[in-house]
């Protein structure tokens, strides 16, 4: 008797050679399977859009491998099997972004550049400065060495420049924090061109006079913290000082397990609430493989809902809406790529750009290994690790 | 899902990014069209004088709006405005809109402003040279052939049609890639049209797609019900009584109801659709929805009557205007238009949030009967569960059979 076999509108069906992936992004179920020569023409048929993931099938004349995958979405709630095809739909997870850049080219009677104001969203500013050390800001929010630095009225000539009510946040990554009066100016503009101020210092720039200020500007402030004896020495200062009244968040650099050990045990010891560990390459890949890469379990805990799959596939959810200004006033979508143009050209023409050239905000899991793999669109968007370490996948599978 | 208030940030956001401008010049018409929207069998207008809306009127908007225009920047780098002239019937203030085109020529705004208009082509013949130097985008009211266009009479109950076939003719074989890039047309469904006639018309006369509109169901005089319900036709009745339905149905794409119901239901409750990017980026439970399927004040256009009043559209009762130009200028008080409108809403979010049908409302609240009284309206539109079922399905249903719209609605449509 004729049956219909329907999959539910959150499963999604990825096949890549001789392997196949069922994820349901409401229950978050994963299983693969092997995608053999037998399971052609079944999934192909429940892939073609106009079929709405339903497909007639004669339960008695399913092949073995057939019917093992067909039980398969059934046990596992992928799907289910009806005899009333009249009443046989679904709505497989076909995305419809309506200012799709792709889509946006085709259409003659609109263009690409409509709105795009609206994507541009963060704006970090680098002030640049002395500090000499490793090239940090590459990988996460460090401070970036330079000789000179960004003046006061050029970080506001340039969001004078910049001009847009769609900003919602501005970080400002301070190298040297010289003039107290500068962070004093700085803070009060900052506040009315953006609804969230982030300021991003180093512990070791901390100063009784630099913490009473920041203290007091009413602007969330990411301490760096890092495993090297002056700013140990900082943040126990600055730990004790304020035991258990923590004003300010913390970013702590990961460059192995002893790191990551000393950090946890900071947490513990000073109740510390507000914090991040970020791992950080500096020649350590086996830490990498180890602790950062993602391996099958890994994977197989993820649980995205359908509009983060969509995420992924379309965007990259890191850089996506960011611009960045290093001290030389050059504009960037990611500072490991050429810039995109410098302080003084338009925004419309910073995010054409970056739409154009597409160095961060559209960087998907779409190259080789990635593109191979079933998990592709499970795996989070593509960071800097990828770029430092010359690989575009940063798991075990591959 | 959260139901939201508007706020006057937000207004002031949608005219900063304004895409549509659309001017009543004047409210006087060479035609009296028996189902007119300013005619005998409705009321909710300004009662029509054969006014003129004069040019000073118009800078006094204009001059408003650069400020906004020139004060900040717009979500794109040179947006899109349509300038759209309106009657009554706009040829017959042709010097007004001379006198806008030439002036928005001469200013320097960063924008790019598109010319477009409502006519009935009457005296098409006269203005056409102009219309087509300045690249004008037409939209003409032909209701069909000689028949279907016979509510369509000059004030001595005399058939426009046979002037403006002739007109539309002359335009057509003088200025072909204009015709061709630049004209569209808008058919009113009535008793003595069907959507088969309209199309088969229009195709074989012009090669064109009309628009087709049905009479407007508001505001309808109570001692006109009786003519209104024998001139009314229902567009679906109509097309479902046409000998290839489906054929026709493929043509009309989004202007077959039953497709365009389809595609709202598919945006809103597919969990497939994305408004842009950045919507992405916000989860479901956090997506705001303002109650019931209202535009936000100036959020697809703006409407300014005859006697300066300005609305958010031209399909609202004149009693909901938001603003006034008076001699002495604008008077558009941002917080004044938020309060109003948010009056409004209050009023229907109890309603709104039980209803099934929040996600995909189409129910305008100025449509909403006694919304603007004291008494508790109540929406036409509201769903319970059973309602909303019922419209699920027949929309999955339609989709079932007509499975290739899917993909197509999905991939290609770009809304406004």
């Amino acid at each position: 008797m004729k049956q219909v076999l329907i999959l539910f509108p959150d499963t999604f069906l990825w096949l890549k050679d001789n392997t196949g992936l069922l994820y349901n992004a409401k229950s978050f179920k994963k299983d693969g399977f092997n995608y053999t020569t037998a399971l052609r023409s079944l999934c192909s048929a429940l892939l073609f859009v106009d079929n709405l993931y339903t497909i007639e099938i004669e339960p008695e004349n399913l092949t073995a491998e057939e019917v093992k995958f067909v039980d398969l979405v059934i046990r596992k709630k992928y799907g289910f099997i009806t005899e009333h095809p009249a009443k046989a739909y679904s709505l497989p997870p076909v995305l419809s972004i309506q200012n799709d850049i792709k889509k946006m080219e085709l259409n003659l009677s609109r263009s690409v550049n409509e709105n795009i104001l609206k994507y541009l969203t963060t704006l970090t500013i680098y002030t640049g400065g002395r500090f000499p050390g490793p090239l940090y800001y590459r990988q996460t929010y460090y401070p970036f060495h330079s000789e000179s630095r960004l003046e006061n009225s050029e970080i506001l000539n340039f969001l004078d420049h910049i001009h847009s009510r769609y900003i919602k946040k501005i970080n400002i990554v301070f190298s040297r924090i010289e003039a107290i009066n500068f962070l004093i100016s700085l803070s009060g503009k900052l506040k009315a061109a953006a609804p969230k101020v982030v300021y991003y210092c180093h512990v070791r720039e901390l100063s009784d006079n630099i913490t009473s200020i920041l203290t007091q500007l009413d602007i969330t402030t990411i301490l760096i913290c890092e495993y090297e004896p002056a700013s140990l020495t900082a943040l126990r200062d600055f730990l004790e000082y304020h035991r258990g009244l923590h004003p300010f968040e913390f970013n702590f650099l990961i460059r192995s397990q002893t790191e990551y050990n000393y950090w946890e045990h900071l947490v513990s010891q000073y109740e510390i609430k507000l914090y991040k560990y970020i791992p950080i390459y500096d020649n350590n890949y086996a830490f990498f493989n180890r602790f950062v890469f993602l391996n099958k379990e890994d994977i197989n805990s993820v649980a995205l809902s359908k509009r983060i799959v969509f995420a992924h596939q379309s965007v990259n959810i890191n850089f996506f809406g960011e611009l960045i200004l290093l001290p030389d006033g050059l504009v960037y979508s990611n500072v490991n790529k050429p810039p995109i143009g410098c302080m003084q050209d338009s925004p419309y023409d910073l995010i054409k750009n970056e739409l154009h050239k597409n160095y961060a905000w559209r960087v998907i899991r779409d190259q080789e290994p990635c593109s191979e793999c079933v998990y592709q669109w499970l795996c989070p968007s593509p960071g800097q690790y990828e770029l430092i370490l010359g690989k575009n996948n940063l798991c075990t599978l591959k | 899902m959260i139901f939201r208030k508007i706020n006057p940030t937000e207004i002031y956001e949608n005219l900063l990014n304004l895409k549509q401008i659309t001017f009543e010049v004047t409210d006087a018409c060479n035609l009296k069209c028996n189902y007119c929207g300013y005619g005998d069998m409705y009321f909710g207008y300004d009662k029509r004088e054969s006014k003129y809306m004069p040019f000073h009127q118009v800078r006094l908007l204009f001059d408003y709006l650069f400020v906004i225009w020139e004060k900040d920047r717009p979500a794109s780098e040179i947006p899109m405005t349509y300038i759209s002239f309106y009657g009554g019937e706009p040829l017959l203030n042709m010097n007004l809109i001379m006198a806008v085109v030439q002036y928005l020529d001469q200013r320097h705004i960063n924008r790019n402003f598109v010319f477009s208009m409502t006519t009935n082509a009457v005296l098409l013949d006269r203005y056409m040279d102009y219309l087509v130097a300045h690249d004008f985008h037409l939209l003409i009211s032909l209701d069909g052939d000689k028949a279907a266009q016979s509510y369509r009479s000059d004030i001595f109950g005399r058939n426009s049609f046979d002037k403006v076939y002739k007109n539309v003719k002359i335009l057509q074989n003088l200025y072909p890639a204009f015709f061709m890039n630049n004209v569209n047309f808008n058919s009113v469904l009535h008793n003595r049209n069907s959507v088969e006639g309209i199309m088969t018309f229009m195709k074989k006369e012009f090669n064109k797609r009309p628009s087709i509109s049905e009479l407007n169901t508001s505001g309808i005089k109570p001692d006109k019900l009786e003519e209104f319900e024998k001139t009314f036709r229902n567009k679906m009745e109509s097309l479902m009584l046409s000998g290839n339905c489906e054929k026709i149905s493929e043509e009309l794409f989004l202007s077959d109801p039953r497709t365009h119901e389809l595609l709202l239901f598919l945006f809103q409750y597919s969990g497939n659709y994305f408004k842009d990017y950045n919507s992405l980026f916000i989860d479901e439970e956090n997506f705001t929805v303002t109650p019931t399927g209202t535009c936000t004040p100036f959020g697809k256009r703006m409407f300014v009557t005859v006697n300066g009043k300005i609305l958010q559209c031209e399909k609202i009762d004149h009693a909901f205007a938001l603003g006034k130009i008076s001699e002495e200028g604008v008077l558009l008080d941002l917080n004044s238009v938020t309060e109003k409108y948010n009056y409004y809403l209050e009023k229907m979010e109890v309603q709104c949030k039980s209803c099934k049908r929040k996600k995909s409302c189409i129910q305008c609240l100025y449509f909403i009967p006694g919304i603007a009284k004291k008494e508790k309206p109540v929406c036409p539109g509201y769903m319970g569960d059973a309602a909303f079922k019922y419209y699920a399905a027949s929309c999955m249903d339609y989709l079932k059979n007509h499975p290739h719209l899917y993909a197509k609605i999905m991939n290609e449509v770009i809304m406004e």
